[in-house]
């Protein structure tokens, strides 16, 4: 159908024609017009498209030619049949001329344009029942002699034939003939007629995206049915976490495979599933598509079930996202410019559930009156704030006033930290911003017959959400064909871009199992500062935090992450039609990327000054950062940075090739039977190599020159340390794969598909590489059917689908012991001479090393009533996951007592359902409603060994047998003592407030919660229009998950703390218990007495106290847009002008109380982590 | 034509498709990391470097021996549920959370098995005379691992028994698969198993290390035989392997106590010097992760089970013996304060390496002096003792008191079979120094008991903290007690190891029996 559109584009342009220099001789008489195609076709090899209605059938064609060009020939016998013809790809196509002088007497005007507001070129107008006509222009313009109210035909192939009244001035909208026909499956390697293809698939348009979100992934939230999209972090360059009909491994990524034009993107490094939320500095460089600019997609296609993802077969078990970029259009040149403006909301505490300075201070009165807070252990301490502050300047004379910062006295005491009582900082107002991000595209595109092209750049500037978090990030693309003969074409595509982003300096998070935390050091970002630190504090003073003097603002400006990326692609395609119905095409494609992470840590930071905080000989004594030589009996501790700061940088390089090679058969027989076969084979290469450096003493202030005590290096061989690291792998795999495809007239499909795939990745074992994955498809069309007929217009189509597949994938990245795995080490050793350098054994040898693999059963309805007005998809699916990796208890007579290997098993099953309608459509204003709906249960079926408490009760859950793959539990609360302590049940059965063990591998007591991923998603979109007008209100729901809140409670806080309002119900006076579930305040004395009472503390950010459901419905997308009229643009060189507001992200709709404004899909995991802001967006978009 | 065409295309695509599946192969034989493989001898010395645990059983052994009570003060806790369990001789639950744990324990010692067996596997696919040394040092560390294996998991070594004890795997082969099922056999099969690799290995081994102190040159390699022989019960070999060791000359291997005496016990001056690596005396170190440099140092860390003051006023460091008192006579000063428990000789460092600087998380470590040239002379004296050569066994104890004593004592018989023949027999609550014996085989009561009483009372204070006491309470069959000391004092006894108590083989891993070995036998309560 496509070919046939491209070849009518061209009648137009009567002069760029050439026919086959090809001559033949004929003597025909009085033959039908079919018979003398049929003998041109005989002599010359080229085949004729044409509408038999062309010809009357008594027309009879005489002509006698010896070595005649076909040229001449077919001149001779078409013009004086007012015919007219083109050639393209070997195939003539014939159709009627219309006569152009028709021109000189218009009187009605009118544009014909396609659904998506493109002009079609070509398209025929005629008056109904006469023979004056016209044929719509370059720019599907077009003028008619007739008067106004006559009735026209409008007529294009593959659109819908319209009868309409005309008058002047007119637009005429041609739809596409049904949704079903003429569409196309991509699926990356391949495009497939819709009609023919068997696999369950979803396809989003780029008029889907959602304008002021620079990362196209976070788009997909709720646009297709089974796939989730969670943004764990809003921050750019972070991955959300996409599941495909949810998760398909157990300690995989179950991250789906991205394919942009044909090519599979590779993250440049590889961050798990579950670190996407962990905040830790690696998660900026997650996401794969970060340098993809939103204006350059055309559509995503999402490929779903096996039997669509099976072409990738042993990569997709977790399916498979394909995207298409977009390309010129002969014919058809043009510039574009979108401007999108976004600014975002500054958080507000009125949405947060956190005690103003007022009611802090008094907690903090509390906890100074219980022993906490006072004089010396607050001075000599870790961290303070207020109080610190306050004891501080008592202590410090100020010569030049000759008096003491703070008078001691209780009057000048009682004025200051009634100061400070009053000072309801506002965070969120010092840190954040509504600076205006801005994002300019510019598109070229164009082509003639020979060749088309796309050219686009784009600069995204964004000055930050929050301090120290600008982007800006510039990207370009170009995609060009050329057809080089009429078989043969070569399509080139290259994209680069660049980004530079800024982030607050973070190190990496870790667990502390024993008191039950996760924690970071050093955590300077802005959101969850503002959340958890408390409102008493000034913003401008320095208070302390490890040992040294601490601001936030200032802390941001020395202490941050610069991040340098750059992407690109190369690839090249070229494909050769021997004969019409074979094409072979090999593509090579090469990646490269760059990333560069500077921790920049300035001299004067709180990070560099607290390795040299030794302000008292307590102090000194405490402070870990110090370092005491451990030769010298005497020795005190000294710092080991005494000047300057720290520069961590870490590089991470990948360079990927890509080749294929593919062949396309397809024939029908007897116009009947449509067979279809492709085959080919890749192979992939990736070398990915990580540096890290840890530059120590970088004077930033002092000329940027490295001063370093040799102490340094001593401590870092005494503790084993090192100061650079390298880190190269280097993936490999080869794949071979073939399609077969057979339909009896479009109305039964069937359809398989082998792939036999090799990679290096699970070791040298040449038994473990290989894997064979397959899928067996069928379709039924049954609108094609006779039968149907009766049931139309009420039901307009109907198609049912079946599939059966294995397909797989290489499981997490760190098995890989097909072989066993020896690695070179430095063993510990005490002092310096005598170490030595050797090799272990990391992991032994397992032969039966396999990929992790799927079955799948997948049922899907397509059905479209009333004139396809309504069309509803429906798929059902159940799937088996075997061989997944998992923990298995051995003897541990090869030295691992526990090992991963292929023993673990899951199973899953769902539903998904789409409906759009177009409920309303007139003249001027429509209506039309998408709604989809996916369900989506797992459940571990195997597991061999256990996981640890820890595991179970943290944010982002984890599994055991019998439960879903990430599931949360909690440690059930068993209320207070008549001291105000919280107790826990525990593994032995005893109901305590301190011995409780993270560790505990008996987890039956814990209570199960739910699962951390939802297991309903979808959303609703109306999308209203009123002549240019469009508003769009776009809701997306999820539902059935649970979420750990965050943890606020500690055994002990200091006067930095935040607290919620919780706490204005906390546990007092005895009796206190039977009123409430928040733990008392420990006093210094319950505290020393007692320290496994901070276990209890822990366990109660842990237990079932602290989990909310994860439900809510976003108000995701609010947007008016107005298309400018056409003929307000006339005049001016512009063709298309449109102006769109839109607001992002506004509010829940619904969300669990408990949440308390802690956002349901964000882990407030600090770091880099951010939520993604509600924002406006100014979209312009601007054509030539 | 057309379907020859097509036949003629389907063979050619059969026939690349053949080519390049094999020349893919090779393509994919690229390794996916920075793994290495082994190519040369060089590479298999790197392999070995890898065949010494990095866990080591003293910690463990401490806490189940007499050299440990329960001491009462509000301040002092165990520092984990571990240290409490191995107290209490209670089957060990934690697994993974603590270095000293007896799966860390198992899998560490059975991870050199595989090492070992990767070398010889690779070995035997080369010209074997080339790796001679390597076949040595691997056939040696895996001797050593099943020895020290069995003296955590099995009962000790008693000829009259052993055929019907359990042993543990001994396995010669890599393991290619998870989950492959072993048989644990019987102990003097066990033994036989080390006995015979040792045969095997003490020729082939080399002295040409990088680092020879942490790898078995041929003297520790004749300490590690003589240790085995004399737990093995053939006191021949056992004194044959020793004075290889030793030498003719002993003296010249003797550690200079006095001049580490003279040392600060603060901080980790002491432990720096005790196993240096240019101390003649240490004949192989071992650096493992443990916390016993802080249990059984100068900290407030798991004070509630440690070396208290009871067991050393009457037992170990203020214990009287033949010499006099035995914190006057011996260059072995020992630190204590009174905030802490301990009692300790600052023999073994408390070293923390960082695995996150700026986090403070890292892994404890302490090197150990595995063997050394008194405790080898303390292993021959009691095996010429226990072939009833007395003067020989009484000169190699005054070889080890002419430098470890403070200006030279030396011992007569007489003053020994005074001493310990004047003594009562220990009882919890009346504690001396002189536990009774019960072998399967006979001690003379005059002349012999006396002097193996002197050697176990030496052993003890030379070895303390380090693990071996538990093995000599084993081996003797002494009767030993849970005891609760507030304030210098007994004030309960709550549990007895009888001679023939099931405990004194410590239970398996319980994620190893989960997987299906056969557990050590309990007496169920």
């Amino acid at each position: 159908m496509r070919l046939l559109l491209g070849l009518l584009f061209f009648t137009m342009s009567l002069s760029l024609w050439a026919l086959p220099k090809k001559t033949l001789t004929l003597d025909l008489k009085d033959v039908s017009v079919e018979t003398f195609l049929n003998e041109v076709k005989k002599q010359t090899g080229v085949n004729f498209l044409y509408n038999a209605q062309s010809f009357q059938e008594d027309d009879k064609v005489t002509i006698k030619a010896a070595n005649e060009s076909l040229d001449v020939i077919l001149k001779q016998v078409f013009d004086s049949r007012g015919l007219t013809y083109k050639e393209e790809n070997g195939v003539i196509a014939i159709r009627k001329k219309v006569d152009l002088s028709y021109h000189s007497a218009k009187s009605i005007e009118g544009v014909v344009l396609d659904e998506q507001g493109q002009p079609i070129i070509g398209a025929s107008i005629l008056v109904k029942g006469t023979s004056i006509g016209a044929i719509s222009d370059i720019d599907g313009k077009f003028s008619l002699n007739t008067t106004v109210g006559k009735t026209l035909i409008v007529s294009f192939i593959g659109f819908e034939r319209q009868e309409i009244k005309a008058r002047s001035g007119m637009t005429i909208t041609m739809k596409s003939t049904a949704q079903n026909v003429g569409e196309v499956v991509v699926t990356g390697m391949s495009k497939i007629d819709k009609r023919l293809f068997t696999g369950a698939t979803d396809k989003v348009n780029a008029d889907a995206l959602i304008d002021g979100l620079p990362d196209v992934s976070r788009s997909l939230e709720g646009r297709a049915a089974g796939v989730s999209v969670q943004n764990v972090s809003g921050t750019f360059g972070t991955a959300p976490k996409i599941r495909v009909r949810g998760a398909t491994s157990i300690y995989g990524s179950s991250k789906p495979l991205w394919v942009v034009d044909g090519v599979i993107m590779e993250d440049v490094t590889n961050v798990s599933a579950d670190d996407l939320s962990s905040g830790d500095a690696e998660t900026l460089i997650s996401s794969a598509i970060a340098g993809l600019n939103p204006d350059d997609i055309e559509s995503f296609q999402i490929l779903k079930d096996g039997s669509a993802t099976s072409i990738y077969g042993a990569r997709a078990m977790a399916g498979v996202i394909v995207v298409t970029t977009k390309k010129g259009k002969s014919g058809q040149n043009h510039i574009n410019y979108t401007g999108e403006f976004t600014s975002r909301l500054i958080p507000s505490y009125r949405n947060f559930n956190i005690l103003n300075s007022q009611d802090q201070m008094s907690i903090y009165e509390e906890m100074k009156e219980k022993g906490w807070l006072n004089l010396s252990d607050v001075l000599n301490g870790k961290d303070y704030g207020v109080y610190g502050k306050m004891y501080e300047m008592i202590n410090t004379y100020d010569t030049t006033t000759g008096q003491f910062e703070l008078a001691n006295t209780e009057e000048a005491q009682t004025q200051y930290l009634q100061n400070a009582e009053m000072r309801n900082t506002n965070w969120f107002s010092k840190l954040f911003s509504t600076d205006i991000m801005q994002t300019h595209s510019v598109s070229l595109s164009g082509g003639t017959e020979k060749a088309n092209y796309y050219v686009s750049m784009s600069a995204m500037v964004d000055p930050g959400w929050y301090k120290s978090s600008n982007v800006n990030r510039y990207t370009a693309n170009m995609n060009a064909t050329y057809h080089i003969f009429d078989n043969l074409s070569l399509n080139m595509i290259s994209s680069a871009s660049y980004r530079k982003q800024k982030a607050p300096g973070t190190l990496s998070q870790d667990v502390d199992v024993v008191n039950g935390k996760v924690k970071r050091d050093f955590d300077i970002n802005p959101y969850s500062f503002a959340l958890n630190s408390s409102r008493a504090l000034d913003a401008n003073t320095y208070y302390v935090a490890n040992y040294a003097s601490f601001n936030e603002l200032h802390e941001l400006e020395t202490n941050y992450i610069d991040l340098n990326v750059v992407d690109t692609k190369f690839q090249a395609e070229l494909s050769w039609k021997p004969i019409p119905e074979l094409e072979l095409s090999v593509l090579g494609a090469l990646k490269y990327a760059t990333t560069s992470q500077e921790h920049k840590i300035l001299d004067d930071s709180n990070e560099a000054e607290a390795y040299r905080a030794m302000g008292t000989g307590t102090i000194r004594d405490n402070n870990s950062l110090l370092y005491t030589d451990p030769d010298n009996a005497y020795a005190l501790p000294i710092s080991i940075l005494p000047e300057g700061g720290i520069y961590q940088r870490t590089d991470n390089r990948m360079l990927g090739y890509d080749f294929r090679a593919t062949a396309n058969w397809s024939h029908t027989f007897n116009k009947k039977h449509i067979v279809n076969l492709f085959g080919g084979m890749e192979t992939n290469r990736t070398d990915r190599s990580q540096t890290w450096f840890n530059g120590w003493g970088l004077q930033y202030s002092t000329g940027e020159t490295p001063f370093y005590v040799y102490q340094f290096f001593k401590k870092s061989i005494e503790e084993g340390n090192d100061y650079y690291s390298i880190n190269n792998t280097n993936e490999r795999s080869a794949a071979f794969f073939a399609n077969a495809t057979y339909s009896y007239k479009g109305k039964y499909t069937l359809n398989g598909t082998v792939r036999y795939e090799g990679t290096n990745k699970l070791g040298k074992s040449r038994s473990a590489r290989w894997l064979p994955t397959w899928n067996i498809s069928g379709a039924w069309n049954v609108h094609e059917e006779d039968f149907f007929k009766a049931l139309q217009p009420i039901m307009s189509s109907l198609s049912l689908k079946a599939s059966y597949s294995l397909t797989a994938d290489r499981g997490p990245d760190n098995v890989t012991n097909s072989t066993v795995i020896m690695k070179a080490y430095n063993p510990y050793r005490v002092f310096s001479k005598d170490k030595e350098t050797g090799e272990y054994i990391q992991y032994l040898e397992n032969k039966n090393l396999t990929y992790e693999k799927k079955h799948e059963l997948n049922i899907g309805v397509d059905a479209g009533f009333l004139n396809n007005r309504i069309d509803a998809t429906f798929d059902w699916y159940r799937r088996n996951n075997y061989d997944l990796i998992g923990p298995v208890n051995t003897e541990g007579v090869g030295g691992q007592v526990v090992e991963y290997a292929n023993m673990a098993s899951m199973k899953s099953h769902g539903e998904e359902l789409s409906i759009s309608t177009k409920n309303i459509k007139t003249k001027d204003f429509g209506w039309t409603t998408d709604f989809i709906f996916s369900h989506n249960k797992n459940e571990v079926t195997k597991l061999l060994a256990q996981s640890e408490t820890m595991d179970l009760i943290k944010g982002a859950g984890f599994t055991k047998k019998g439960y879903p793959v990430r599931s949360l539990f909690s440690i059930p609360f068993k209320g207070l003592t008549s001291q105000g302590y919280p107790t826990f049940l525990t593994e032995t059965g005893e109901v305590t407030s301190s011995d409780i063990n993270f560790q505990s591998l008996n987890t039956d007591y814990l209570k199960y919660e739910g699962p951390t991923d939802p297991t309903i998603t979808g959303s609703l979109g109306n999308i209203f229009t009123y002549k240019g007008f469009r508003l769009n209100v776009y809701v997306t729901y999820s539902f059935g998950n649970k979420v750990r809140l965050d943890p606020k409670y500690s055994p002990y806080y200091n006067d930095l703390t935040s607290m919620t309002k919780d706490f204005k119900n906390r546990w007092e006076v005895p009796g206190d218990e039977t009123k409430t579930d928040v733990p008392v305040i420990l006093s210094y004395r319950e505290y020393k007495a007692n320290k496994e009472l901070s276990y209890g503390y822990g366990a109660y950010n842990y237990s079932d106290m602290r989990v909310a459901k994860g439900d809510f419905i976003r108000m995701k997308e609010i947007s008016l847009g107005y298309d400018f009229p056409k003929a307000l643009l006339k005049g001016s060189h512009l063709t298309n002008m449109s102006l769109q507001l839109q607001a992002t992200n506004l509010f829940l709709l619904y969300a669990d109380s408990k949440l308390n404004g802690q956002d349901p899909e964000f882990f407030n995991s600090g770091g880099v982590a951010a939520p993604v802001p509600k924002q406006f967006t100014l979209t312009l978009r601007v054509g030539l | 034509m057309k379907s020859i065409k097509k036949y003629i295309g389907v063979s050619i695509v059969g026939i690349a498709f053949t080519c390049i599946v094999s020349s893919c192969d090779k393509y994919l034989d690229t390794l996916p990391d920075n793994r290495t493989e082994l190519h040369n001898a060089s590479d298999v010395s790197k392999l070995l470097v890898s065949a010494y645990s990095t866990s080591y059983p003293a910690y463990l052994a401490e806490m189940e021996s007499d050299n440990t009570d329960d001491n009462i003060d509000d301040n002092w806790t165990a520092v984990d549920r571990f240290q409490r369990q191995a107290y209490e001789w209670d089957d060990i639950t934690e697994t993974t959370s603590d270095d000293d744990t007896p799966q860390k324990l198992w899998s560490n010692y059975y991870m050199v098995f595989s090492t070992a067996n990767t070398a010889l596997e690779f070995i035997n696919t080369q010209d074997t005379t080339q790796y001679e040394p390597q076949i040595g040092e691997a056939l040696i560390t895996r001797a050593y691992a099943g020895f020290m294996l069995s003296t955590v998991f099995c009962n000790a070594y008693d000829a009259t028994t052993a055929s019907a004890q359990l042993g543990l795997p001994y396995p010669t082969k890599t393991e290619t698969s998870p989950g492959s099922k072993y048989e644990r056999g019987t102990l003097d099969q066990l033994y036989q198993k080390i006995a015979a690799d040792i045969e095997k290995a003490i020729p082939l081994i080399s002295d040409n290390y990088d680092q020879p102190k942490y790898h078995f040159t041929r003297t520790a390699a004749y300490a590690f035989a003589a240790r085995f022989y004399l737990y093995y019960q053939k006191y021949d070999k056992a004194i044959a392997y020793a004075t290889k060791a030793l030498g003719s000359n002993p003296d010249n291997k003797l550690r200079d106590w006095a001049a580490w005496d003279a040392l600060t016990e603060n901080d980790q001056i002491r432990p720096n010097a005790y196993t240096a690596s240019n101390v003649a005396s240490n004949f192989l170190l071992i650096t493992a992760n443990t916390v016993i440099g802080a249990v059984c140092g100068p900290y407030e860390v798991g004070c509630k089970y440690t070396h208290g003051v009871a067991v050393a006023r009457s037992e170990t460091l203020m214990s009287n013996g033949p010499w006099g008192s035995s914190s006057s006579a011996f260059n072995y000063g020992y630190f204590y304060n009174p905030s802490l428990a301990q009692y300790c000789v600052r023999k073994l460092g408390y070293y923390f390496e960082y695995t996150d600087h700026t986090d403070n998380v890292g892994i404890v470590h302490s090197t150990f002096s595995a063997f050394n040239a008194e405790e080898t002379l303390l292993c021959r004296a009691e095996a010429y003792a226990l072939q009833q050569k007395y003067t020989l066994a009484l000169n190699d104890i005054n070889a080890i008191l002419s430098k470890f004593s403070v200006g030279g004592i030396s011992l007569s018989m007489a003053g020994i079979q005074n001493f310990y023949g004047s003594i009562n027999y220990y009882t919890p609550t009346s504690p001396t120094v002189k536990k009774q014996f019960h072998t399967s085989f006979a001690i003379e009561s005059t002349t012999e008991e006396p002097l193996l009483q002197c050697i176990m009372h030496l052993r003890r204070l030379l070895t303390l903290h380090e693990g071996l006491r538990w093995q000599d309470i084993k081996r003797y069959g002494m009767v030993i007690y849970r005891r609760q000391i507030t304030n210098g004092v007994v004030t309960a006894v709550t549990d007895t190891l009888s001679a023939n108590d099931p405990r004194r083989a410590i239970q398996l891993p319980q994620d190893v029996i989960a997987a299906g070995m056969q557990e050590n036998p309990r007496i169920t309560k």
